[in-house]
């Protein structure tokens, strides 16, 4: 069967690559979103390689967390554009995660059990990145008609929203099932991959678009 | 509840909310253009309710004009020429000859012409013949007649021919300058310059002593050249400092360059 980790891992050179494509951009946040790529490809290439060594990957996880929630912030606010009203929310929103994700870190480091996946604080997080990104698509649609087929921010937006809100309770059930049935876990995992997989699809779409859309230099 | 079960009501609600947030941002979107529509539609709809009633100002404030240059020239005409007409009948040559006669006959000629010419500059129908250069030429004219100040015509170009509604404001507008410039300014000189700006637009320049606009008392002069240079769709700006003159500049608004008349 086709391991649905490879294909994940698989869809973040796309995205990857339509990003670089698109470089001649002034969009704000075609950094944030290349940068938020790159972590990506890092994160997952080493918790893969660490999967088939069979050791655990959650530390890698849990540094990307941290990372791709700062990128992303900064994606997020910056759409449409950097603004006084989305910088207030990202003042908002990095604090509290901070708080969780400083409090998971003092459990599980502090404790003498081997450290998991700083779950609350990614459930925290994806909440806040989804809610941020609602809260951009709503600044983006209140400044003129916006056309779906020709605006990259909507992608982009759409990218995160979706998936933080849909992988939540898939995450819950594989932490869940972690330790009591290793295949339904394995299953629910492959659908995360495959929301993953969506994800960054939305975010190729979105530089597709983007690059359409880019002014080209002489 | 079994894992399964448990694992299937998981998948299902992911997939609910994946599709009520695909939702949400349809409707948002959806809805957004939709108000964004709206508005575009309620903008369009009170700039022509506008327009339109800028138009019908403009027909009104045109009649209006007509109306009192027909009365100007004939009403008010007619009975100057009566008057004239009966001193020169009935006054002996010698009481004519008299100093303070002579200057009083000389007066009611002056303002006779006077009439008959504001008569004829508010009547829209003679605006129909008559091209607003020419007017502005004869104005040029008149004035260095009065011998008040120099005035000298510079004609850059020549556009076409406003309609005789533009033409009656703009001449009217153009006369309100010149008559705050000759009560007020002190000029000895005054420029007039034609020029083509999408349509005839008009620069009035004096040497006078000039004001400082931000200043000034914004009386009903400045408002009315302002309102009637509006309603013709030109922009009426005014550059004036004291001690540095006054310039007035009439340009067609660029969206409503104004065509030109079958005449002109």
């Amino acid at each position: 069967m086709l391991d649905l980790s490879i294909l994940k891992l698989l869809s973040l050179p796309f995205a990857l690559g339509a990003w670089w494509w698109a470089r001649r951009s002034t969009a704000g946040w075609w950094l944030p979103a290349g940068l938020q790529l790159m972590l990506a490809l890092a994160a997952e290439s080493a918790a893969l390689w660490l999967k088939w060594e069979q050791r655990p990957n959650h530390a890698v996880y849990n540094g990307y967390m941290l990372l791709e929630f700062a990128s992303l912030t900064w994606m997020v606010m910056s759409i449409p554009r950097p603004s006084p009203a989305s910088r207030r929310l990202a003042l908002l929103c990095v604090p509290l995660f901070l708080a969780v994700y400083g409090w998971q870190w003092s459990l599980q480091y502090g404790s003498d059990e081997a450290p998991e996946l700083f779950f609350l604080a990614l459930m925290v997080g994806g909440t806040l990145l989804a809610l941020q990104s609602i809260l951009a698509l709503h600044r983006l649609v209140e400044e003129g008609p916006v056309n779906p087929a020709g605006n990259a921010a909507i992608w982009m937006l759409a990218s995160t929203c979706l998936y933080f809100i849909s992988a939540g309770p898939l995450l819950v059930a594989v932490l869940h099932f972690a330790r009591s049935d290793e295949q339904l876990a394995n299953t629910l995992l492959d659908l995360n991959n495959l929301l993953f997989m969506l994800r960054y699809g939305l975010i190729f779409l979105g530089m597709l678009f983007l690059e359409r859309l880019s002014p080209r230099s002489a | 509840m079994s894992p399964d079960d448990i694992a299937v009501s998981v998948v299902v609600v992911s997939v609910t909310l994946l599709v009520l947030a695909s939702a949400l941002f349809i409707i948002m979107i959806g809805s957004a253009n939709r108000r964004h529509r709206h508005r575009a539609e309620m903008a369009e709809l009170h700039l022509r309710r506008d327009q339109e009633l800028r138009r019908v100002e403009r027909e009104a404030a045109g009649y209006t004009m007509s109306q009192m240059g027909r009365e100007l020239h004939d009403n008010v005409g007619q009975l100057l020429t009566v008057a004239q007409l009966g001193l020169r009948d009935h006054l002996d040559t010698a009481t004519q000859q008299h100093m303070r006669v002579h200057t009083a006959m000389e007066a009611l000629d002056l303002g006779l012409e006077e009439v008959r010419r504001l008569g004829r500059s508010l009547n829209q129908d003679n605006w129909q013949r008559r091209a607003l250069v020419e007017a502005l030429e004869q104005e040029a004219v008149r004035l260095e007649r009065l011998d008040k100040c120099r005035v000298l015509l510079v004609i850059n170009a020549h556009p076409a021919d406003p309609p005789a509604d533009v033409k009656t404001i703009l001449f009217r507008a153009f006369q309100e300058v010149i008559s705050n410039t000759l009560r007020h300014s002190g000029a000895r000189s005054i420029t007039i310059t034609v020029d083509d700006q999408e349509g005839l637009a008009l620069r009035i320049s004096d040497d006078g002593r000039g004001f400082d606009p931000a200043t000034a008392v914004q009386g009903s002069g400045l408002h009315n050249i302002r309102h009637r240079c509006g309603l013709i769709h030109y922009t009426a700006t005014l550059v004036a400092a004291p001690g540095e003159g006054c310039t007035w500049t009439f340009n067609p608004h660029p969206a409503h360059a104004p065509q030109s008349s079958p005449g002109g």
